[in-house]
């Protein structure tokens, strides 16, 4: 007969590799829940670029380029609207919805920053600079009351106020820093995947002081997209090789995810990654559709 | 005594083949045909079995192994090194070592199969140029002063980096230094602005010239150092709007100005002042798109050609073509634009409800099927649509 603290012992020993097993094969179990291909009105998506989450309506939001129009979804992928600002848009790439409702939309074509607020039908396109240079307005994403906008000219995150006025300009105090392709914003950090290289950067947004550096123990060919995970995971999106790569913490490669082709959860030009809520969403340009993964 | 018949008899089985061998097989291979000039080692002290079998063997020649395992049973360092190495001589990775070297004995250094300068051209003939002001080694065909040839730390097969290696020659740093209005030449990239096989003017400095550079006006340029690519889009404006597309190249912070990625700000050998040809240029950041050649049969014969078919600046296709996925291949292949399988907007790929185009059955990158085709023309891609059939 086994006594109570052998039988606490056992629990504990059992649960742990419970949740062992749990955090190991989280990314590898990973399976196809819904596969996002049309707008409400049953029109294809083409050539989208753009994908973001708005947590105060739980919608997500896609900037369907090809087809000049955004469009959003419910979280089980549900289409629910689509708009394309009375056909002004033009090129949409990248997108936010800010608290109070204003849709921020970078239109390529014009390099602008568009402010869509709907209440009060303005439909805006602001050209941004940074201490008198000119922006090349890439991806976008939201802070506090800040709008952040990756300027493709210089690589770095620069920080907007309600005024869209410049107020900070983040780079890595390094003297190997090669820029900025993507970047996410998670408690109050600051992600930033580099050109080329596939090394992800955690910067203090308040401070601008680097807190963490992760270099993929792998090769990596065009990594595009990354996200991060709340288990320390890092996935990577590399365009070239058509698969999504999951590294820990300490850049060691633990999975590899997806394969490349044509059919519902393959890979064509993948372009967008997004972890929201347990699911992962990536965004396909080449097959125009957005596959949601999940358990 | 005994231990003297021990010597003896050991002796005797040592030489015994050796002997037999060098007698055996030159009895019938004229010694003077194979072992003339430098002569590989084995076969000066006549150990033909060390490579070959003496009656039958599955490899022509009657060699024991194929080539180049065969080298690396001797060569052990070399195969230890070729592991490690990030770019390997194409010959050297097919395992053709005899592509260049005789296994017997040559008059070249290295048993090379002809004189370096002869050997290399054979291959590289796009850099058998003749220059009215030939860099000294290349003039003399002495290619490994400066390359290696079996592998290296770079994709040139520069025996040193960077200028490091001019510097082994050019040894006056301090004149180098006065010439070129810097307290340093370290820092320097030589190959920027000299063409290192020849050129047509004193320096070898490449032939087209920036004009500021041309004109003595440096302040244009280097006063404005911190701006990045906006220096540049001061003079060019309308290629800042070449940028303003859904994929554009412009790697803002790889470099302190983007664009010194790929062109050369004083000297170049090309009137886009693109710092080499694409096709090697573009794989700096795109070597997968060589290890898609290596591992394929077909390829596009304008592969070579990257901006043929890609844009250089940006583009609103995937992977930053010169149009959508038919109007770029239409633009050479006239005859399938106008007789094909249906493309275009109303044609849609039932996989994926996108418009079908020439990209969507073929790959120029390469492929291992016939006409760049993705799968096997002969049922597997049509069957990909079409299931019923």
């Amino acid at each position: 007969m086994l006594r109570m603290p052998q039988k606490l012992l056992i629990f504990i020993f059992i649960l742990s590799l419970l949740c062992l097993s749990i955090h190991l094969s989280w990314a590898s179990s990973l399976k196809l829940t819904v596969s996002i291909s049309k707008g409400p009105e049953g029109k294809n998506l083409y050539q989208p670029l753009g994908m973001f989450f708005d947590p105060y309506n739980q919608r997500f939001y896609v900037a369907d380029t090809g087809n000049n129009r955004l469009l959003s979804f419910s979280l089980n992928g549900t289409p629910l609207k689509s708009f394309d600002a009375g056909g002004q848009l033009k090129g949409p790439y990248s997108l936010v919805r800010d608290s109070k409702g204003k849709i921020w939309v970078v239109e390529r074509p014009f390099n602008s920053l568009t402010e869509i607020d709907l209440k009060a039908h303005r439909f805006e396109r602001h050209q941004l600079s940074c201490a008198g240079h000119p922006v090349l307005v890439d991806r976008i994403a939201l802070w506090q009351d800040y709008l952040l906008v990756l300027d493709r000219a210089s690589g770095m995150v620069l920080l907007y106020d309600k005024d869209l006025s410049c107020v900070k300009s983040l780079r890595p105090d390094i003297e190997d820093f090669k820029g900025f392709f993507d970047f996410k914003v998670k408690n109050d950090r600051l992600w930033g995947l580099e050109n080329l290289t596939g090394r992800i950067l955690a910067l203090d947004l308040k401070s601008g002081k680097i807190l963490d550096m992760i270099r993929p123990k792998f090769l990596v060919s065009l990594p595009v997209s990354f996200e991060l995970d709340n288990r320390g995971n890092f996935y990577l999106l590399d365009r070239y090789q058509k698969v999504v790569l999951v590294f820990d913490k300490s850049g060691r490669l633990k999975h590899r995810l997806f394969k490349k082709g044509y059919l519902p959860g393959e890979l064509n030009y993948p372009w967008q990654l997004l972890l929201l809520q347990g699911k992962l969403l990536v965004l396909d340009e080449g097959n125009g559709r957005i596959d949601i993964w999940g358990h | 005594m005994i231990v003297a018949i021990f010597c003896l008899i050991i002796c005797s089985l040592w030489a015994g083949p050796v002997l037999g061998a060098k007698k055996d097989c030159f009895q019938c291979h004229s010694r003077r045909a194979l072992l003339k000039g430098n002569v590989h080692p084995p076969a000066a002290r006549g150990e033909c079995l060390k490579c070959h079998l003496p009656h039958v063997s599955r490899y022509p020649k009657l060699l024991t192994q194929e080539s180049p395992e065969l080298c690396f049973t001797c060569h052990k360092k070399l195969s230890d090194r070729l592991q490690k190495a990030p770019f390997i001589h194409g010959p050297v990775a097919k395992g053709a070592c005899r592509r260049c070297h005789e296994a017997h004995a040559s008059s070249q250094k290295n048993l090379l199969k002809k004189d370096p300068k002869t050997l290399c051209f054979s291959c590289h003939k796009e850099a058998n140029i003749k220059y009215a002001r030939p860099h000294a080694p290349f003039a003399k065909g002495r290619c490994l002063s400066c390359h290696e040839a079996h592998y290296a730390e770079n994709r040139l097969f520069l025996k040193k980096k960077g200028s490091s290696l001019c510097f082994s020659c050019h040894r006056n740093t301090e004149t180098l230094a006065r010439i070129h209005k810097v307290k340093n030449v370290k820092g320097l990239d030589c190959l920027s602005c000299h063409n290192p096989h020849g050129g047509p003017q004193k320096g070898l400095l490449r032939s087209f010239r920036h004009p500021p550079y041309a004109q003595g006006k440096c302040q244009t340029c280097h006063q404005n150092l911190k701006a990045g690519p906006d220096m540049c889009f001061k003079c060019h404006p309308k290629t800042r709007s070449d940028f303003y597309h859904q994929h554009n190249h412009l790697l803002g912070g790889y470099e302190e100005n983007a664009c010194l990625i790929c062109h050369a700000p004083h000297v170049a050998s090309n009137k886009e002042f693109l710092r080499d040809k694409p096709r090697r240029l573009c794989q700096r950041c795109h070597a997968e798109t060589a290890r898609q050649r290596a591992e394929s049969l077909y390829i596009h014969p304008k592969w070579k050609e990257c901006l043929a078919c890609h844009l250089a600046h940006g583009s609103d296709s995937p992977s930053m073509l010169n149009g959508d996925g038919n109007a770029v291949c239409v633009r050479c292949h006239e005859t399938q634009g106008k007789f094909t399988h249906p493309v275009g907007e109303k044609v849609r790929d039932p996989r994926n409800g996108q418009p079908i185009t020439c990209v969507t059955c073929h790959n120029p990158m390469g492929t291992n099927f016939k006409y760049n085709l993705r799968l096997s023309g002969e049922a597997s891609l049509c069957l990909e649509c079409h299931k019923n059939y």
